[in-house]
């Protein structure tokens, strides 16, 4: 019986795993740390999803809507899901993971679902463009977006984007959109050529949301009480429930290697420290990509730098000068709303987006300290009901990229000790002569845009988040049209030439990141490696 | 078959009623909660049942799961800011379609407007026409309503027979045109519209496919008075202009300036009206003749009571 290990639980395993049980006589198994939420706040979220929300109790949603923590005084505060930090905790997983100046050290999830149980939920595939830089072309990847937009809920609706980023699937409408976005979305509508005369396109939100379920009560970004949405950990369940796969938590994958045909995974059990050796015909690794380059950069044994591509991260408040009704009174759902691209060029390579949310109580939390006062209750209404905060992206090849930096444990069966530092701009304030000057022309454009959008950027407000905070990163291992010994380049079945049989599956095999939303990539493009894999190999 | 209708007390909500329980279905009336107990209500004929709705919190699911129709038309036209027209008319009504669907109602009717169409600047189209996608995108229907006239003189329609009755009435768009619906064959389609089960994925236009010219319409209207219409052309930027500032004043006028734009920009064509056809609707030409004779025997069927 052909059989494959797959390391990880997040959206690259999940796709993974998809693809793999069209075999059937393929035996799966799934090795993870398996951090998962305390049985208590479970327990609750069960209570919760049963009752209509008029019902709720008002203890239990305080207990599963902690707002975001922040961790550094100069970025953007650490998300929560239902109050938990469970996917940013350290099983081992970060230990010996070092970052220099403002890089996020939060980079590995030891969670059941990794780090889709606090994604943003946002997702649109790459455009054609992008894939004229990598070995294979969209068309190849079409049909994989297909796959998994079926097998994930998807909410979102015909607009503009599809220009670029095509609607693949029957999505859902989104749950009802806030006052401002659907002003925003009017204002464009009514203005469309002169705000794309500046190179910018609006478009709704696209979500992994099963949103005709939706009871909008404001409490996306904590964590849905109804868990519609998606998480990986959720594709796992049902493959688990299916017994389709032979899931082993508790486990931290340390090396991988190839002995003859065989794939050979060797992994630490947390809870005895004991190591345990696995084979399977095949490997797939997908651990996220500092997660993935760390194990394989170990696995080869090298004292050695690699760089991570990001798509960095940049919080742009925008005001309005007409009000919407005061938000802190709705109950909207609070995921990204709307989007805008910003064009630099006319076949959506160069390509910056951002992302809109409506207000959450993490705005009023970010106010500054004499908004909150009594006394400005009048001033703080006026502004909140005006303030759209943007979360923004730029293209990999735009951004500072990360570098990893390997030393070998003494130890053969641990993992290497590894640095990351951000190589380029990484202050939190956007001054200076090192501010990329790709965000100084997006910038421009929309503030070009700004009397027809109504939305104006607070540009002194902005904040560069820190390296690898934006989670879209990738491209340690680049996949190539062929790669060499010598380089750390992976084909287009995720494999380093020295390895048959192990194949890389997440982001750390993008040639580039795009400043438009990643995962669905991820997950298209392990579902397609995975694919050529079966029918290669058999 | 049970028809919930929001809007209830309103204009074409009135008729709607009437002619609902005319034709033997039971009507229930979504009305603000102040006018469920109230003499009128108690008074009205043909109503099963009053429940009380605010666009601004609609109701949830439950109180559309024993309905197999809704007509949903409530609107409130006080509310000028795009605020509060996005964030109460527009969100309201896109919750309250939501419910109804979830709650399984058979026909989901959502009201719109002939000034909705894709292009359009004014606010209200807009706002109409994102109701519309919503109403859409969960199987129901979105019937435009062209600029309603009969004998009960509501709406638009009545704000401009009040301006014809001026010794000299300001004429904005007068080169513009309107599309009209008598309110009885509005009524008529609606009812129809209802009681059947063709899908009807786009919207339809619920007026009679030839314009009007606008001067026109208002000779017309005052005609229909007894009057010669004295009109002088105003150009519509000075109209809207005061109207904004009397509205950013908060002074009471009898037009939003936002309806100015409306005006002067119509949509160029009715859409639906193939469609419409296939169910046996169509509606009359423009024409106030038989109102002023009260010769229509279903226009005065569907008069309201206020105009009775």
């Amino acid at each position: 019986m052909p059989s494959s290990i797959i390391i990880g639980s997040g959206p690259a395993a999940a796709a993974a795993v998809l693809a793999l049980s069209e075999k059937p006589d393929e035996k799966i198994t799934v090795f993870d740390p398996g951090t998962v939420l305390d049985a208590e706040t479970q327990g609750v979220i069960s209570k919760l999803s049963r009752l209509h929300l008029d019902d709720w109790d008002e203890d239990d949603v305080r207990r599963v809507s902690l707002q975001p923590k922040r961790i550094q005084s100069d970025a953007l505060p650490e998300k929560r899901s239902y109050g938990s930090d469970f996917p940013f905790a350290n099983k081992g997983q970060l230990n010996g993971v070092h970052c220099e100046g403002r890089v996020n050290s939060a980079v590995i999830s030891s969670a059941y679902g990794g780090f889709s149980n606090i994604w943003g939920a946002q997702i649109m595939p790459f455009s054609a463009a992008t894939f004229k830089r990598w070995p294979f072309s969209f068309s190849d990847m079409e049909e994989h977006y297909r796959t998994i937009l079926g097998h994930i809920p998807f909410a979102g609706e015909s607009d503009d984007l599809e220009e670029w980023f095509p609607l693949f699937g029957s999505p859902t409408p989104l749950p009802p959109l806030a006052p401002r976005t659907q002003m925003v979305l009017a204002n464009y509508d009514r203005h469309r050529d002169r705000v794309r005369s500046a190179g910018i396109t609006i478009g709704r939100a696209r979500l992994a949301v099963s949103a005709p379920e939706c009871q909008p009560c404001g409490l996306c970004m904590t964590g849905c009480p109804r868990s519609l949405i998606f998480s990986a950990s959720h594709s796992f369940d049902r493959f688990r429930r299916s017994g389709r796969i032979d899931y082993r938590s508790g486990l931290l994958a340390v090396r991988v290697d190839q002995e003859g045909d065989t794939a050979v995974v060797v992994a630490r059990e947390l809870s005895s420290g004991r190591i345990l050796r696995f084979t399977a015909d095949r490997v797939f690794v997908g651990c996220g990509a500092v997660g993935t380059t760390r194990l394989i950069l170990g696995s080869l044994g090298s004292d050695r730098s690699v760089h991570l591509s990001e798509s960095a991260q940049f919080v742009i408040p925008m005001i309005s000068m007409a009000p919407t009704p005061d938000p802190r009174t709705r109950r909207e759902f609070t995921l990204n709303q709307f989007n805008m691209l910003i064009a630099l060029d006319d076949d959506g390579f160069d390509v910056s987006q951002i992302h809109f949310y409506p207000f959450n109580p993490a705005y009023y939390d970010a106010l500054p300290g004499f908004l909150k006062h009594r006394s400005a209750a009048f001033a703080t209404d006026r502004l909140l009901r005006r303030l759209t905060v943007g979360l923004g992206y730029l293209p990999s090849w735009a951004s500072p990229q990360i570098r990893v930096t390997a030393k070998a444990s003494a130890d053969p069966d641990d993992l290497p000790r590894i640095t990351l530092a951000s190589e380029g701009f990484s202050e939190a304030k956007v001054r200076g002569k090192g501010v990329p000057p790709m965000l100084l022309d997006v910038m421009k454009r929309i503030r070009r845009a700004a009397p027809y959008l109504d939305l104006w950027p607070v540009t002194r407000q902005m904040l560069w988040s820190g390296g690898a905070k934006s989670y879209h990163f990738g491209g340690s291992f680049p996949h190539v049209s062929k790669p060499d010994a010598r380089s750390l380049t992976t084909d287009r079945l995720g494999r380093l030439a020295r390895w048959g049989r192990i194949h890389l599956i997440d982001g750390s095999v993008f040639p580039n990141v795009p400043a438009t939303t990643f995962t669905l990539t991820v997950m298209a493009n392990s579902h397609r490696i995975v694919r050529e894999a079966i029918k290669l190999t058999g | 078959m049970r028809v919930g209708i929001t809007g209830a007390n309103g204009y074409v909500g009135t008729i709607l009623r009437a002619a609902f329980a005319d034709q033997g279905h039971e009507v229930i009336a979504f009305v603000r909660p102040n006018r469920v107990r109230s003499e009128a209500a108690v008074a009205a004929v043909g109503v099963s049942e009053w429940r009380p709705h605010e666009i601004a919190r609609p109701p949830s699911a439950g109180a559309f799961g024993d309905l197999d129709v809704l007509i949903h038309g409530a609107w409130d036209l006080t509310l000028v800011s795009e605020g509060d027209v996005w964030g109460v008319n527009v969100a309201g009504s896109q919750h309250l379609l939501r419910n109804a669907a979830a709650a399984g109602v058979r026909r989901i009717i959502f009201i719109s407007s002939m000034s909705a169409y894709e292009g359009t600047r004014q606010l209200y189209g807009q706002a109409k026409l994102a109701c519309e996608r919503t109403a859409i995108s969960l199987g129901g229907i979105s019937t435009r309503l062209g600029l309603v006239y009969g004998p009960g003189w509501g709406g638009m329609a009545g704000a401009l027979r009040r301006l014809a009755k001026l010794p000299a009435t300001p004429l904005v768009g007068a080169r513009s045109h309107q599309f009209t619906v008598h309110e009885a064959d509005m009524a008529d389609a609606m009812v129809r519209i209802a009681e059947s089960d063709m899908p009807l994925p786009v919207p339809v236009g619920l007026a009679n496919p030839e314009p009007v010219p606008f001067r026109r319409l208002m000779q017309e209207i005052a005609v229909s008075q007894g009057r010669t219409l004295r009109a002088f052309p105003v150009p519509w930027q000075i109209v809207s202009g005061v109207l904004k500032t009397a509205e950013a004043l908060h002074v009471p006028v009898p037009f939003r300036s936002d309806s100015i734009l409306g005006l002067v920009r119509p949509a160029a064509e009715v859409p639906g009206v193939e469609r419409l056809k296939e169910l046996g609707i169509e509606f009359r030409s423009f024409s106030l003749d038989s109102d002023r004779s009260c010769s229509s025997r279903t226009s005065r069927r569907h008069l309201p009571e206020n105009s009775r």
